[in-house]
């Protein structure tokens, strides 16, 4: 099991493009980190110049301490999974589990022995003598799975694995692969681009977008302290409302027509940096009626969904999602107010950082 | 018209020309020959054609010049195919690179593939002429003598094999390249991932996924090789002493020489039923060729 | 070297040693396929003088005598008519193995035809034939039905020899078109014939140029054949400069200058149409 650093690594095409920009990253031993961000990101790209497929322009890759850099990726011990399975097409489900093996001349009983085990692991033991072109999407993730798995290597890579999957499948498989990482270990890296998958399979997440690292920590810390807007509007099933018209003065936040006390410590906050848009989740948002106090809206539409609804308002300040339970809703069309709980704002300063965490 | 008796009519429109050119063309000369060899017919007797049963074949049999034919043919075919197999597997991987100007080298590679053979006859017959042949004046300033080499026995067949290979070698270049650069580039890196050498790789991931292509691009040249006459008949004719004597030679001298017409068409007949088998090889490992 | 082509990294890329071994290899190779070309060319501007000379002449006067001599009066006649032969000879049948072909390759695709698989396949194993074998049989059938010598023999016998790769190629190229958009044709009232010619045949027009190409090479340069069958009025190129080989006192320029001629046409057809023959030679041989 492997502890992995990564320090300013950069990396940049011929072209100009900077597919990864200073990125500065601790993986703990053992630890199931995943990346996570939109196409595009640099996660990609990260991941394999951690495997050593793709050549670093600047930075160190540290494993174990040592800087591996250079190294040929096979002097790594890591093992990949990759998006498209990447299996022998020529080869049955035996001979691509046994790679790995073979490739390090491990003797044949052995070899037997380790396969056959793995794929009891994995359920894929009645498959042992196909090709991958008779086998089903699962089916060849599981092998692909069992391939990296077999030889017990310091870190695992998985490049986004169940992208081509159906969605029940990606929820099982992503289940089998917490259960797998918490059985044997094993510390892992793993991109995706669905924050579902992130928050059921990993320890921690780590944000990028355009090649720059945003945020890392748990899906809890992302939600509930985001660093900056790009996090606090990428992160999170409904989408944050952001609001404009902000200002600060004698301790008080106004937004738009609703002006909010604020606590010590954020009072303190925007007294240093004037925020300049705030964020709240659709489920903080009080919905009050016309003449409540709070930001003086119209309910646009309501969606019903099952136990809640999700109203989408206008406001002068921006358009603000708000979820509520399913009582009391109003109609379309209808004027409400929306209030919110001083502690579930989150200021951002007019450079998209969150003041609150300004220097952490 | 009804919607399925109008798909039958149109069907049938569309198919039924070629089928019928194939079936003139193709199946019936193939009876015909048949027919043919089963008969004494020759243009240069006075008899009218007569029936012979297998004479023209048990003839075959005993022709000492007809076994040379196969042995000559098979000889030439197999230096041939084994040359161009290996020099064309080579070249397709010293092609496959993004280097600049690489790409446009390639395509000027591909110049002889278009040649008309009897062309590549004429000019290898040139090249290769004794006394003033260019080939002759490079041995001269390797301090030998010149060399006759359309004239002597196994100089010839290597000159016909050297044609052949010139031809040919970039053709199978051409359809490994393509193999070559169809194959995916993840299969390559899982196996940098699972830690085999780049030579690993190379015999145990990409030598039994160009398997295929391989034995295409094999089956054909052996085909076309044995079929091949162009060259004999521009540089060696034969010769010298029934050394270039192919098989395809020894049935066109016998049929529009001799004018033995029942005894061409007898060998002409084995001619086919040799390729057929060959074919149906062909057949099935386009088919599918996965099985191993 | 890396098995299949190497990944762009993005590191700029200094030049190793392998980059010259592999430029090297690349120039041998194509020096080697390109250097009969520059002997028949060169002799073929070359004055009569310089012909024999041995050491052969690097350096000489570039003359056109030559192409004239071709042309006009080399054997008698010139190459001229034969030429024309093989133009007329090789369009018509290009023209209907292509034609009739596409037509076989779409019946057999989009129908269900009585024992279409076997047909197909009946269609596929006429590719196989050697020429050889069919010199006999056709030449006694054309001599029964008095077509010998006629443009017609070889066009319908070119035609067949390359019908089963048209069907080939050209099937390949059909299966791939989603069958949705002929049947929203259907429906919008087309009849089957007209979904052929007006929807199906445009898309497969990568697979027609690559066939019409192939078929052209070998009505083209098909020897055998034309040997046996024509004479002298139909006679085309390759029987023309077949019919030198073997003489004594032969004029090399003129001769030379024969074979350029039989060579050129076909290389600037398909030189300008190549990119679309590497796509369709690969599409049935790696699928």
């Amino acid at each position: 099991m492997a502890h992995v650093e990564l320090k300013s690594v950069t990396k940049t095409y011929p072209n100009g493009a900077v597919a990864v920009n200073d990125l500065n990253l601790e993986i703990a031993t053992g630890e199931f980190l995943c990346v996570l961000g939109p196409s595009g990101c640099g996660k990609s790209s990260t991941l394999r110049m951690i495997a050593g497929l793709e050549e670093i322009s600047h930075g160190q890759i540290l494993i174990d301490g040592q800087n591996v850099v250079g190294k040929p990726a096979r002097e790594r011990d890591i093992a990949m999974v990759f998006e498209n399975y990447a299996l022998y097409p020529h080869l049955n489900v035996f001979n691509n589990v046994a790679m790995p093996l073979v490739a390090r001349r491990t003797d044949k009983q052995e070899i037997n022995d380790r396969v056959t085990r793995i794929a009891e692991m994995l359920d894929i033991t009645e498959h042992l003598e196909k090709r991958p072109g008779k086998l089903s999407g699962g089916q060849r993730q599981r092998v692909s799975l069992a391939r990296a798995m077999i030889r017990r290597p310091a870190m695992f890579l998985m490049d986004e694995p169940l992208g081509h999957l159906e969605e029940y499948l990606r929820i099982e498989l992503r289940r089998e692969i917490r259960a797998l990482h918490e059985s044997t270990g094993g510390t892992t890296c793993y991109i995706t681009h669905d924050q579902q998958e992130a928050a059921a399979v990993s320890d921690r997440i780590a944000v990028m977008s355009a090649g720059e690292l945003q945020q890392v920590g748990t899906m809890h810390d992302l939600i509930n302290k985001p660093v900056n807007r790009f996090v606090a509007e990428f992160v999170g099933e409904t989408p944050i409302s952001i609001l404009e018209d902000v200002s600060f003065a004698d301790g008080r936040l106004t937004i738009g027509d609703y002006a909010i006390g604020l606590n010590e410590q954020a009072a303190a906050a925007c007294a240093a940096t004037p925020p300049a848009t705030v964020g709240i989740r659709p489920a903080d948002f009080v919905l009050g009626d016309a003449d409540a106090t709070g930001l003086s809206a119209v309910a646009e539409s309501v969606q019903p969904m099952g136990e809640t609804a999700i109203v989408l308002c206008k406001t002068a300040c921006g358009p603000a999602t708000v979820l509520l339970d399913q009582v009391d809703l109003p109609s379309e069309g209808e004027s409400v107010r929306l209030a919110v709980d001083p502690d579930n704002l989150h200021l951002f300063g007019p450079d998209g950082l969150n003041i609150m965490y300004q220097g952490s | 018209m009804s919607q399925k008796s109008e798909a039958r009519w149109t069907a049938t429109v569309l198919v039924s020309p070629a089928v019928l050119v194939l079936v003139l063309l193709n199946i019936f000369p193939i009876a015909f020959a048949v027919y043919i060899s089963l008969r004494h017919w020759s243009l240069a007797s006075p008899n009218p054609p007569r029936f012979a049963g297998d004479f023209n074949f048990a003839e075959l049999l005993v022709d000492d010049r007809f076994f040379n034919s196969l042995w000559v043919s098979g000889t030439f075919v197999t230096l041939g195919v084994v040359i161009q197999l290996l020099l064309g597997f080579a070249l397709a991987f010293v092609f496959n690179s993004k280097l600049r100007g690489l790409d446009t080298l390639r395509r000027l590679s591909l110049l002889p593939i278009m040649t008309m053979p009897l062309v590549v006859g004429l000019v290898w017959f040139y090249m290769l002429n004794e006394n003033f042949g260019v080939i002759n004046w490079f041995v001269t300033l390797f301090g030998s003598e010149r060399l006759p080499f359309l004239t002597e026995r196994t100089l010839a067949m290597l000159s016909i094999v050297l044609a052949d290979v010139w031809q040919w070698t970039p053709f199978v270049t051409l359809v490994i390249f393509a193999a070559l650069q169809s194959l995916p580039e993840y299969v390559f890196e899982a196996g940098r991932m699972d830690g085999l050498t780049e030579r690993e790789i190379f015999f145990r991931i990409t030598l039994p996924m160009l398997r295929p292509a391989i034995i295409v691009v094999l089956i054909i040249r052996a085909i076309d090789a044995f079929r091949m006459i162009e060259l004999i008949f521009m540089m060696t004719k034969g010769g010298p002493g029934g050394a270039t004597e192919v098989l395809p030679w020894y049935i066109y001298t016998t049929g529009f020489l001799s004018l033995d017409l029942g005894y061409a068409a007898a060998m002409a007949v084995t001619m086919i039923i040799l390729v057929t088998l060959a074919a149906q090889v062909f057949v099935r490992q386009i088919a599918d060729p996965g099985k191993n | 070297m890396s098995a299949a082509t190497l990944s762009d990294t993005g590191a700029v890329h200094r030049f190793r040693f392998g980059d010259y071994a592999r430029y090297l290899g690349a120039a041998v190779f194509v020096g080697f396929c390109l250097f009969p070309f520059y002997m028949i060319v060169s002799t073929s501007v070359k004055p009569e003088s310089d012909i024999f000379s041995f050491p052969p002449s690097w350096v000489f006067d570039i003359t056109f005598e030559n192409y004239h001599s071709a042309l006009f009066v080399f054997g008698g006649s010139g190459v001229l008519p034969f030429l024309i032969n093989s133009i007329i000879i090789t369009a018509a049948s290009t023209v209907l193995a292509v034609g009739l072909g596409s037509m076989a390759a779409y019946g057999l695709t989009r129908f269900k035809v009585v024992a279409g698989d076997h047909l197909f396949f009946f269609i596929l194993s006429t590719r196989f034939a050697p020429p050889v074998a069919f010199i006999v049989p056709l030449y006694l059938m054309m001599q029964r039905f008095g077509l010998l010598d006629t443009h017609f023999a070889l066009v319908a016998i070119y035609t067949s020899m390359n019908l089963s790769l048209v069907v080939w190629v050209i099937r390949g190229f059909f299966e791939a078109i989603p069958i949705e958009i002929e049947e929203a044709a259907q429906i919008d009232g087309y009849s089957r014939w007209q979904i052929f010619t007006k929807v199906a045949l445009p898309l497969v027009k990568p697979g027609l140029i690559t066939t019409s190409i192939l078929s052209a090479i070998l009505a083209w340069n098909e020897f055998l054949i034309a040997t046996v069958i024509t004479q002298s009025s139909s006679a085309t190129l390759p029987v023309y400069l077949s019919s030198f080989s073997g003489s004594m006192g032969l004029e090399w320029g003129p001769y030379m200058a024969v074979g350029v001629m039989g060579v050129l046409p076909i290389m600037i057809f398909t030189l300008v149409l190549q990119r679309h023959l590497v796509r369709g030679l690969t599409f049935g041989a790696v699928r």
